[in-house]
């Protein structure tokens, strides 16, 4: 009974400085710390209160029984054994007995000592009371449950329970919607992919979060968690919750997206690319085979119809939809073209090419498969035998030769009879204008300034003006260049006024004398006094014609000119050496080799720096690596559990391909010693002669 | 003083001072002449004949050889006395010993052993050493019985992968990254050899595996190919070029890439130069590159003084480059002769291609006949000729290269050959003054062996792959050596960073072990002393006879000696 009494003291003295001290630690440390420290604390409580329930023995009540008078200090022979007592042992026994049998009860417990009790309950309110207010991380005024206050059981870890993925793929797809209770998928581009999560004990929110940073919040519907997204490219994700609770495991998944394949075209006929018709051919067979992975959409056959020769080759487009026959993701398309209802003659060509497309959404893809020329050979050019021949073949046809004003100039002489004054006047000044416009052309060889506008024949100075006096608003792409051209007036072009030889320059300046006289004379009406002009002019051009040499325009390296007064005189003063300017290049991206290093390190944070870099390296050369998300992953599992070996293995055999080849390094010979050294120095022949040093034998 | 010494010696001293004694009694008793003389050579004879019985004289005995069973051996036919090392395949019977020096104590006297086996361990070799050794070797285990690979590699450089396979007719190597990629495959040769070029990674570790396959493309045997890549070296090399052109300017841009520390100096024309750094060609400056590269425009157009400067550099350890791009005069051969090389026009091709590089990249020499009697080539055509030549010249090394234009590699795409086809003259050349480091004794290190490394600046701590630290104590009387048994397979470093080693798992690679003992057993086998006079042994005698003979002349000079008192 006074064993109990004792525990229960201290048991009430203990407890309230228990729950205090378990309040402040709730509020402190994270609850499952707390959790376990309040436990340890409580457990050691007991033990205490048993160890002292256990002093109340047989020792303290013959101590506490010769606190009386009356016992004279002898209570412990009261519980002594009979036998080994001396006899005056026995009779102060027997005296003790006597009086304790006629003593009233005696009270040996110990009292209630209240002060410390009261001490302890008010030193216990009063930590609670500083863990309630004192700490509170809310504002008072806020009705907010306080965390402490969350029922114990939502304190363990979350629990995925439950998981069901459901893909829907596109309806062009053709594909049934499916199921799974993997995480990781393989889905068509573009499917919608429905999430539903179970989780025990539910938390307050969760979502799924896309390693490209993309959260997909998840909704709690009966007990389930569902989300929907659609997807477009493969991508990692994570099941996070609300961020006070932990996951039991939260490993990344992986959804590979199987792109859609645009259609693959084959062709069976025509065989070749380049056709030629033969003689008497009336149709072209052509035969196209399509396949796609989902289905096939529309095909278009094109067909270009180019008619004429030279500078003259007009080309009729246009295109037509041909029906397929097979199934829907193979399909066969013939079409035979009727040459004569397609207009087409000898000296044509006839090119098709077929476009197919497929079913996919948003965006069908195509695709055009090569072209394909009928070909009906021109007659042999009958008047390509001389030179001229083929100069006028090849000279572009919006400007006149000069051999071509003189045959208008004399044609006109020869109808001047039949034409009215002023329609002969008229046609002269047509034949200047062309004649101008050869001039100008031929003047853009010498540097001379240009105009376009072949027939405006003004003050292209009040032009520039007209332009400088209302300036178009300035565009973004304002440059030099452009600034001059809106402005300025390019008078000549250093590089034209350099680009012939003197003597081919001079041929040139005279004829385009001639060409300025004969211009003059025609513009007056006058194709007669213009003739000797167009003759000179033309002979003039005939020996430029046969000048040998050819000229290119200068493109990429800009020398500095050349100073004439100082060349081969062998004058060197004011030379600098501008040193070598010769770098060593850039090496690569440096993430991959650092990560390469740390991994082999056992330094953590250097691990840790290296990881955040090759995450941040490859999500911007994501599109290059070529399995860019298994490397995300294993950087992502090693950030996690930065001490799994196997892990590092992992992330090591992906990072590998990664890795630049560094450029083949050159390496020093370990130190000759001192026996090697003077074996060396006595092959050398010359040290026959006094040695050069004091160490040589 | 041996122990037969210290007894004989007090024998003898004993014999004087007994002699002295009975001389003296006997002839107070009154003794006749002659029996004294009888009683002191008895006495004389008992102490010799004791001497004997103590230490039997040795006796010839005919010496039978040991038949030593090692790790593959079956029992040999006959009745040859025959034991197990602990390597013997446990299913033999017959004694066992731990090692071989066990063995031979055990059976005092063999100078004699016949190995059957796949050979002695590192354990045995040295018991074995002064013993008359036969060997017959069992047939090598199927599959990679040796690997070489160079002792240091350089980032990106080229190397050489040799070995040789066994049993496998028809076989493939596979070297596979550490990304289990492919990185070469080869076949081997009639005799099971192989050699496989491969470009060396960056620098850091990386466990590469190597695969062997039969005719079937069966893998036979795969095994781990631990590459240590060293970071490359700062070699300071001067560029000295009498003009611009591709050849330089391709060198120069390798030189850069590779983190060479590289200084120019390009001629422009007469009193033009280009520098970078602005070198001097003095004693001094020079002490300061470990390679000059001269074509020879630059090379004759420097002073007398110069060159001699130059070549006394060399002597002190420079290496230099001499580059001919031009034709020689009279004068300048005799200058390229003091250097050691004999030149002279020859009508030979021009075009060549090189010795490991691609055969589609057509390059240029200069028409030259080079010849020195301590030369070396330093390249070679396909053809077998030599492109560059090089020499010592007292502590450094002189090269002269007639190549025109290895730049025409990098035109053809063949960079990677132009960067190792320099990396490997600039190593080759350049001053030798990188620290000496550590080196294993064994190529191939494995669990539960020996492994002694030599050359240890200090006393240092060998770190195994569980950040387990050994200390290692350095002989110095020994090439600074020290040794230690890894008990974990994987990188054991030196706790000072000079050196790292990859130690095998025990089993791991049976061939290369196998090998490695045979060679080992093969080696002491060919070098074993020839067997004693008519393979006798020298055998402790037996001690009774002596004893006998002891107790007649002992009894003898009792009753001698006792004779005349006994008729008292």
């Amino acid at each position: 009974m006074a064993r109990l009494r004792h525990a229960l003291h201290w048991l009430l003295l203990m407890l309230p400085l228990w729950l205090g001290v378990s309040a402040i630690v709730l509020r402190l440390v994270p609850r499952n710390l707390a959790a376990a420290l309040m436990a340890s604390a409580a457990s050691a409580m007991v033990l205490a209160v048993f160890a002292v329930a256990a002093r109340i023995d047989r020792g303290w009540l013959a101590r506490r029984l010769d606190q009386q008078a009356a016992f004279e200090d002898s209570a412990t022979l009261l519980f002594a054994a009979d036998e080994g007592l001396s006899p005056l042992a026995q009779l102060q026994r027997a005296r003790l007995q006597a009086r304790v049998a006629a003593a009233p009860s005696l009270r040996i417990e110990n009292p209630w000592r209240w002060r410390p009790l009261l001490i302890a309950w008010g030193l216990g309110l009063l930590l609670i009371a500083v863990a309630r207010f004192g700490f509170a991380p809310v504002p008072v005024d806020t009705a907010t449950p306080v965390p402490v206050t969350r029922p114990a059981r939502q304190h363990s870890m979350v629990e995925l329970t439950g998981l069901r993925l459901t893909i829907v793929p596109p309806a062009y797809t053709g594909l049934s919607e499916r199921s799974q209770s993997e995480a990781d998928a393989r889905v068509p581009e573009h499917s919608r992919l429905h999430w539903r999560l179970a989780l025990r004990p539910d938390p307050t929110s969760a979502s799924l979060v896309f390693h490209d940073g993309t959260r997909l919040p998840l909704k709690l519907e009966n007990g389930h968690w569902d989300g929907t997204r659609e997807i477009e490219r493969s991508s990692l994700y994570r099941l996070e919750i609300d961020s006070r609770l932990s996951l039991k495991s939260d490993p990344l998944r992986r959804i590979d997206v199987i792109p859609d394949q645009p259609p693959r075209i084959q062709v069976l006929a025509p065989e070749r690319s380049l056709s030629i018709a033969t003689a008497g051919q009336t149709e072209w067979q052509l035969k196209f085979e399509a396949s796609d992975d989902y289905g096939l959409g529309s095909a278009e056959l094109q067909i270009r119809h180019a008619t004429g020769s030279g500078e003259a080759i007009s080309i009729a487009e246009r295109s037509e939809a041909v029906p397929g026959s097979g199934d829907g993701r193979s399909r066969r398309y013939t079409r035979t073209l009727n040459l004569a209802a397609l207009g087409f003659v000898q000296g044509d060509d006839l090119i098709v090419r077929l476009r197919v497309s497929d079913q996919r959404t948003p965006r069908a893809q195509s695709t055009l498969s090569a072209n394909y020329i009928l070909r009906w050979p021109d007659q042999p050019a009958s008047e390509a035998a001389g030179v001229e021949g083929l100069v006028e073949k090849v000279l572009p046809a919006y400007f006149r030769s000069q051999r071509q004003i003189i045959i208008d100039s004399e044609a006109l002489l020869a109808e001047r009879a039949e034409l009215k004054p002023d329609r002969f006047a008229e046609r002269a000044d047509l034949i200047g204008v062309d004649q101008r416009v050869l001039r100008l052309r031929y003047g853009q060889f010498l540097g001379e300034e240009t105009d376009e506008g072949t027939g405006a024949d003004g003050d292209h100075h009040s032009e520039a003006s007209a332009h400088s006096a209302d300036p178009p608003p300035a565009t973004a792409v304002d440059t030099t260049q452009s600034v001059l051209e809106q402005y300025g007036h390019t008078h000549d072009d250093a590089e034209a006024a350099t680009l012939l030889d003197a003597e081919t320059r001079k041929l040139l300046k005279a004829a385009l004398d001639e060409m300025w006289q004969a211009e003059l004379a025609l513009r007056q009406g006058n194709p007669r006094a213009a003739l000797p002009f167009e003759y000179r002019a033309l002979g003039y051009i005939k020996q430029v014609q046969q000048a040998s040499r050819i000229y290119l325009a200068r493109v990429g390296l800009e020398l500095p000119p050349v100073d004439p007064a100082r060349r081969l005189t062998g004058d060197a003063t004011g030379l600098r050496n501008r040193g070598d300017p010769a770098q060593a290049a850039k090496p690569g991206d440096a993430a991959p080799d650092e990560l390469w290093r740390a991994l082999e390190g056992d330094d953590a944070k250097q691990l840790a720096a290296a990881l955040a870099a090759a995450r941040r390296w490859a999500a911007e050369v994501e599109s290059e690596l070529p399995d860019a998300l298994g490397f995300l992953a294993a950087l992502d599992t090693l950030e996690r559990d930065p001490n799994c070996a196997e892990c590092k293995l992992a992330l090591r055999r992906l990072l590998w391909p990664l890795l630049p080849q560094p450029p083949a390094a050159a390496h020093l010979r370990a130190t000759i010693d001192a026996s090697g050294r003077a074996y060396l120095r006595a092959l050398t022949p010359g040290n026959e002669q006094p040695p050069s040093r004091s160490d040589a034998p | 003083m041996t122990a037969a010494l210290w007894t004989a010696s007090v024998f003898a001293l004993i014999v004087i001072i007994a002699s002295a004694r009975l001389w003296r009694q006997a002839r107070l008793r009154g003794r006749g002449i002659g029996t004294r003389l009888a009683l002191l050579s008895l006495q004389a004879g008992s102490a010799l004949l004791l001497y004997l019985v103590l230490f039997p004289p040795a006796q010839r005995a005919p010496s039978p050889a040991l038949t030593v069973l090692t790790a593959d051996a079956a029992l040999p036919a006959g009745d040859a006395r025959v034991i197990l090392l602990p390597e013997s395949p446990a299913s033999l019977s017959g004694p066992r010993y731990p090692d071989l020096a066990t063995a031979l104590r055990a059976h005092p006297g063999s100078t004699h052993i016949s190995v059957r086996g796949s050979g002695l361990a590192l354990r045995d070799l040295d018991a074995a050493r002064d013993l008359h050794l036969e060997f017959e070797p069992t047939a090598l285990p199927r599959g990679l019985v040796e690997l070489h690979l160079p002792a240091r590699l350089r980032a990106g450089a080229r190397w050489q992968l040799a070995g040789q396979v066994a049993g496998v007719a028809g076989a493939a190597i596979e070297v596979l990254d550490p990304a289990s990629r492919r990185a070469v495959l080869g076949h081997v040769d009639a005799d099971g050899h192989f050699t496989l070029t491969l470009t060396a990674p960056i620098a850091g570790r990386a466990l590469y595996a190597v695969r062997i396959l039969d005719a079937d493309a069966a893998v036979v045997e795969e095994l781990s190919l631990p590459l240590l890549i060293e970071p490359a070296q700062s070699v300071r090399v001067l560029l000295v070029e009498g003009g611009i052109g591709p050849e330089n300017k391709y060198l120069k841009r390798w030189a850069l890439d590779a983190g060479i520390d590289l200084t120019t100096q390009l001629s422009l024309r007469p009193g033009a130069r280009l520098l970078a750094k602005t070198p001097k060609l003095d004693a001094a400056s020079l002490s300061g590159f470990d390679l000059v590269v001269l074509d020879e425009r630059a090379f004759f157009a420097l002073d007398a003084g110069v060159r001699t400067t130059l070549l006394a550099a060399v002597e002190d350890g420079l290496g230099v480059l001499l580059r001919v791009t031009g034709p020689l005069a009279e004068a300048q051969r005799r200058q390229l002769g003091q250097l050691g090389f004999a030149v002279t026009d020859a009508e030979i091709a021009r075009a060549v291609t090189l010795e490991g590089g691609s055969p589609t990249v057509g390059l240029n020499r200069r028409p030259l006949e080079v010849s020195s009697p301590d030369g070396l080539a330093l390249l070679r055509s396909s053809a077998g000729d030599s492109l560059a030549l090089w020499r010592a010249h007292g502590t450094g090394r002189v090269a002269l290269w007639w190549l025109a234009d290895s730049y025409r590699l990098v035109l053809g795409g063949e960079s990677g050959t132009h960067g190792a086809l320099w990396s490997m003259a600039v190593t080759t050349l350049a001053r030798a003054r990188a620290a000496q480091r550590p080196q294993l004794a064994n190529g191939h290190p494995r669990v539960d062996e020996r492994q002694s490394v030599c050359g240890l600046a200090s006393d240092t701590q060998i770190v195994g792959p569980a950040g387990n630290a050994t200390p290692l104590l350095r002989d110095p009387d020994a090439r600074n050596c020290a040794a230690w048994w890894p008990e974990r397979s994987g990188w054991h470093r030196l706790a000072d960073g000079s050196a790292e080693w990859y130690v095998r798992e025990r089993a791991e690679a049976p061939g290369l072990a196998t090998h490695a003992r045979r060679l080992a057993t093969l080696e002491l086998a060919s070098m074993a002393p020839a067997p004693g006079a008519a393979g006798t042994l020298p055998v402790p005698g037996s001690p009774w006879p002596w004893f006998a003979a002891w107790l007649v002349v002992v009894s003898l000079s009792w009753w001698l000696e006792r004779r005349r008192q006994m008729s008292f």
